[in-house]
């Protein structure tokens, strides 16, 4: 008896994780674009997520939010992943995402565009980097603060110097495509 | 300055847009078809020819199995040695239709809709084959010996014992080519393609 109910629990815990992983694959990938310079490190890195979400999805509970939670977990092992390969090559230069496009049908100059944010986003702080994805995420400025420990007006001044930031490298960049 | 900041916001607002839209789930799942619609292509190409695991097959092995059993059958009423390379035939039809037979039955285990149980399903079929291809020569072989001295009247023809020793070496040549060139580069890419269906849309973005 004992052993249909775990089971059952496992099985259903197994339909909430594939459910999570499906419904937020995109946000997960994203932000694993964002702490990599390279593919393989991207598969190790969302790998490693899954993983980590995996064992603690037991832990969740439903008055978090699950975007916070799960941004929560992904951004903490995502930073250290980035310090490990850091560690792992600490010589190795950032390497631009040029040879990867983005799968959206979209036109040529946007994905271009798309591109180019994703190399702005790399080119910043891992801790503005984490912020700036957020953001870009559309998280709420509470959320940021949960999520990354920092104050609300803290993550509010550094998005307000982040965003000019990034505008600058991309015009800097359209500029430079021009 | 009011004006500044409202085009920042338009920028910023945009650049949100662009990082959402740059990896989507539906755009993950363009490359999950594309890779299906590719592997499509290479199974309706096994499928041309081995068929294994289609109706087609199932009934025409099942077919021929009951033909050589019942020629047999008839031949070992009549005493006649001749019904010896008859019962080869027959049970090597008869393995062929059981591959066949279980390749069916087991496509009952998979929902065909899901990626990953079309490409499991598939791999199965060709793991399959490749066993069947190993395994035709061993069943073949001892077919072309017993038709070499239950037909003694023949052994004195030259074209015969060629016949009998050239259309074995051309059977497990082409065995061979097949297993080599065409079986195992499909075994190869259906794993990789599980293994990459299996981890959650790692490879799909580039």
């Amino acid at each position: 008896m004992t052993q249909t109910t775990d089971t059952k629990n496992t099985a259903s815990r197994e339909a909430d994780f594939v459910r999570l992983l499906d419904d937020n694959k995109a946000r997960i990938m994203r932000l694993c674009r964002a702490y990599t310079v390279s593919r393989e490190d991207r598969e190790d890195l969302f790998q490693e997520i899954a993983v980590q979400l995996w064992k603690a999805l037991p832990n969740y509970r439903a008055e978090a939010q699950v975007s916070t939670w799960l941004y929560r977990i992904a951004l903490n092992v995502a930073l250290r992943f980035s310090y490990q390969t850091k560690r792992r090559k600490p010589n190795v230069e950032r390497i631009p995402w040029i040879e990867e496009t983005t799968p959206h049908p979209h036109d040529d100059a946007t994905r271009e565009r798309a591109e180019q944010l994703h190399r702005c986003i790399a080119a910043l702080p891992e801790i503005d980097r984490s912020v700036m994805v957020l953001y870009l995420e559309e998280c709420s400025y509470k959320e940021i603060s949960e999520i990354t420990g920092l104050t609300e007006t803290n993550v509010g001044a550094k998005i307000s110097r982040i965003k000019d930031k990034l505008l600058g490298c991309m015009r800097k960049s359209e500029g430079g495509a021009a | 300055m009011q004006g500044d900041d409202s085009s920042e916001n338009k920028q910023i607002h945009r650049l949100q847009e662009m990082w959402q839209q740059s990896i989507t789930n539906d755009s993950l799942k363009i490359k999950e078809r594309e890779m299906i619609n590719s592997i499509q292509h290479q199974m309706d190409m096994f499928d041309n020819q081995f068929g294994l695991g289609t109706w087609k097959m199932s009934s025409m092995n099942g077919f021929m199995a009951v033909f050589f059993l019942l020629i047999a059958t008839r031949d070992f009423m009549r005493d006649s040695k001749a019904n010896i390379p008859f019962v080869l035939l027959a049970i090597m039809q008869g393995v062929m239709f059981l591959f066949h037979t279980l390749s069916r039955i087991k496509k009952n285990s998979y929902d065909m809709g899901k990626a990953q149980d079309y490409i499991a399903y598939n791999l199965q079929r060709v793991q399959l084959q490749i066993l069947l291809t190993k395994i035709t020569p061993i069943l073949v072989l001892p077919i072309f010996v017993v038709l070499y001295w239950y037909y003694p009247i023949s052994q004195d023809s030259w074209e015969w014992r060629m016949i009998i020793l050239a259309l074995p070496i051309i059977g497990v040549a082409w065995s061979v080519w097949q297993y080599k060139n065409k079986l195992i580069p499909l075994r190869t890419r259906l794993k990789s393609a599980l293994q990459q269906l299996n981890e959650p849309q790692l490879d799909h973005t580039a």
